[in-house]
């Protein structure tokens, strides 16, 4: 099955191909740099410890979190309209799970030493559970996207033994998001992330993310192939993105009135830095501020019912979506609960252009992963018919 | 029956240099002339079976081929499951030997709600793969006992092997990647039932002790240390035919050697040999030109013929008369 991946390509899907390899070469190039010289060659200091890559990390765990939300509706509730994209989400998560794991790769200054991870195993440590749970993610929905495709292709209905790995997928997914959450919200320093709501946020903002990856994958893969998800299945995604964008603002939103109304500086002062400026750094202001005009304009379109049903304004809503919560948490929210140090002073961070140029290589990879996943699938279901 | 007898020939080996080396003192008969003598029969037991080979007559094109063959410019040939070319039949030999090609191709046919479902064999490629590519890189790290200064290429290659660490000390991934391979390839043949039907000593034999090379070697590298500048004094004494045997190597060490030595010995004799013989296969590396070219058997007698030009100089005017038509007239 898998020599599918690699059938009749066309020469714009190798050229595609082309560019993102040489986008991961670039970025190879400066890891090495960066496994030479460490992590001096980017931006973070003492105070930020955590830069882009832990940023886009907790982004990405979100991508591939939200893979529940074809799978839980379709293995649970019977929509039938899923059935042919629960493939592509499991895909979409086994390629984002990767890419997270090759951010902490990343970040890390002795990469060489990630095995003792487990070999000294520390079961109080949130890091730990998180690579326990993102390695376990990771290898579920292999297995499951996997044997479901190729029962799809072979024709036969899904093995029984699939079923329960199906059925952890589901509580798992919430899991590793959860876990991710855990890595900030209990640190007592840190006052932007000491709230019980990071989890829940993660997961809503998640939730709105994934699914509109999703929809934006579709439109992709209608235009330049004969795989179509079908109007129901994308509708159905674009209300689930448009419920977990409401919840996502309302929980960005509700975090100004504890710190504003009680007045506890510690946290004023992540929120002021993030959309007002602290002490002069308003660097990241113009960021948070197209965040919410983004999110402001996305949820317009997806609340509104006439432009939630029209594909082109539904594929700008996406694109709204995405682009949004990729500055919220893929930027804003590591950087403000580190820049702002326990002092209540500020501490700048840039990215450095190695280090952003790692960044986009991981990102090639993703897509490079994920294209190779899609072609496959494509191809598996223009022969299967299903 | 083949386990047990294979698994009681690797523990008398064992025993055997245990008790030759431990109770007996013969470090100089384990250490050097056992290696000489299994390299040798190596050497001459490989040459013994290329000449072999290369007595064989192939006289006609006989490769086994999965695609289109080459006919017709406008049907679309197979250029690497049909070559019909040198650079066909290099592809191909190419991709089976690095990658076993033809074993990714293997499905296995199964009767499910009475249709015929094919399913993609992927754990026996995979753990071949691994199994194979993981001894090439052990065998390339370990030219460090046998070359000095040691070349870049193989520092390299160690140190890329060895990428992490476990507790500060590098951890070679290929020497567990073998033991897990290895122990899969056994356990297959032993569950399977089919396989396990068609299973001989001869092919349990060369996994048990391929197994006991590793786990040795492992266990030398991570847990029960032997003294590694000896054991480089007695690789070295042994390449430049200066032989010497260091006191206090270790048991370890000597079981490590003698598994190898018979390994190397047993090679040439079984299917192992099939390290050289990939290369020599006439069913993979010959273009199927049959079409093409006129392959004649060289010891074929000279056989008179008879040809079409002959037979109508005899036969021309009988054939004007009846009205057959004529090449000459």
């Amino acid at each position: 099955m898998i020599e599918k991946a690699f059938r009749d390509m066309s020469r714009n899907y190798l050229l595609w191909l082309l560019s993102l390899l040489v986008l991961i070469g670039i970025g190879f190039g400066f890891y090495l740099v960066q496994l030479n010289q460490g992590l001096t060659i980017t931006g973070m200091s003492r105070d930020v410890t955590w830069g882009i890559y832990i940023g886009q990390f907790t982004f990405f765990v979100g991508v591939a979190a939200s893979a529940v939300m074809v799978v839980l509706p379709y293995y649970l509730h019977n929509v039938k309209e899923f059935g042919r994209i629960t493939v592509l989400g499991e895909f979409l998560a086994i390629g984002a799970v990767i890419m997270c794991m090759l951010f902490i790769l990343a970040d890390m200054g002795m990469p060489m030493r990630v095995l003792n991870m487990f070999v000294h195993a520390t079961p109080t440590s949130p890091m730990f559970w998180d690579a326990v749970v993102l390695s376990g993610y990771l290898l579920l929905n292999i297995i499951i996207g996997w044997n479901v495709l190729e029962s799809e292709y072979r024709g036969i209905p899904t093995p029984k033994w699939v079923k329960p790995f199906i059925y952890i997928s589901i509580p798992w997914a919430v899991s590793i998001h959860t876990v991710t959450a855990f890595l900030y919200s209990g640190l007592p320093g840190r006052d932007f992330w000491l709230t019980a709501l990071v989890a829940p946020k993660f997961l809503a903002g998640a939730f709105a993310t994934g699914p509109a990856l999703l929809i934006l994958l579709c439109f992709i893969l209608r235009k330049f192939s004969n795989f179509d998800a079908g109007r129901a299945a994308i509708q159905k995604l674009a209300l689930i993105v448009a419920y977990a964008l409401s919840i996502t603002i309302f929980m960005v939103a509700v975090e100004f009135f504890t710190a504003f109304y009680s007045q506890v500086p510690g946290h004023m002062y992540g929120l002021q830095f993030l959309f007002m400026g602290l002490y002069g750094h308003a660097g990241f202001a113009p960021v948070m501020w197209m965040f919410t005009i983004l999110a402001a304009a996305a949820l317009y379109l997806l609340i509104n019912r006439k432009t939630r049903e029209n594909d082109t304004t539904l594929f700008i809503a996406c694109m709204f979506v995405f682009i949004a919560m990729l500055l919220e948490k893929g930027v804003g929210f590591t950087l403000a609960g580190l820049v702002v140090n326990p002092f209540g002073r500020v501490a700048a961070y840039a990215p450095t252009m190695p280090e952003m140029f790692i960044t986009i290589g991981i990102w090639a990879v993703g897509a490079f992963i994920i294209s190779l996943f899609y072609k496959l699938v494509v191809t598996v279901k223009e022969t299967s018919g299903i | 029956m083949g386990i047990k007898y294979s698994l009681l020939i690797v523990v008398a080996l064992i025993a055997g240099v245990c008790l030759g080396v431990e109770v007996l003192g013969l470090n100089f008969l384990f250490g050097v002339v056992i290696p000489y003598l299994a390299f040798a029969l190596f050497l001459c037991g490989l040459i013994y079976r290329v000449i072999k080979w290369g007595k064989t007559p192939v006289p006609f094109r006989i490769p086994t081929t999965c695609g289109q063959q080459k006919s017709l410019d406008w049907i679309k040939s197979n250029q690497i499951d049909n070559p019909h070319t040198t650079a066909g039949v290099v592809g191909r030999m190419f991709l089976e030997i690095l990658f076993f090609r033809s074993l990714f191709r293997n499905t296995s046919a199964q009767l499910i709600g009475g249709k015929v479902s094919y399913q993609w064999e992927k754990w026996l490629w995979l753990a071949g793969l691994v199994f194979h590519w993981s001894f090439l890189i052990i065998v390339i790290r370990h030219l460090r006992f046998f070359l000095d200064p040691v070349p870049g290429f193989v520092n390299l290659l160690a140190s890329l092997d060895g990428l992490f660490q476990v507790s500060l000390q590098a951890v070679y991934i290929t020497g567990f990647a073998i033991l897990a391979a290895v122990t899969y390839l056994f356990i297959r043949r032993v569950l399977i039932p089919q396989v396990r039907y068609v299973s001989l000593p001869a092919d349990y034999f060369p996994l048990l002790i391929i197994f006991g090379i590793a786990l040795t070697g492992v266990l030398m590298r991570y847990f029960i240390r032997v003294d590694v500048a000896g054991v480089k004094e007695l690789t070295i004494g042994l390449v430049t035919f200066n032989p010497t045997v260091p006191e206090n190597i270790g048991i370890l060490f000597f079981i490590h050697l003698f598994l190898v030595s018979v390994l190397f010995a047993y090679f040439p004799f079984s299917k192992l040999v099939h390290m050289g013989g990939i290369f020599l296969s006439p069913t993979r590396n010959m273009a199927n030109n049959n079409r093409m070219v006129r392959h004649v058997n060289p010891w074929n007698y000279p056989v008179k013929v008879h040809t079409y030009e002959e037979y109508e100089d005899d036969f021309r005017d009988k054939m004007k008369s009846v009205g057959l038509p004529v090449d000459k007239e």
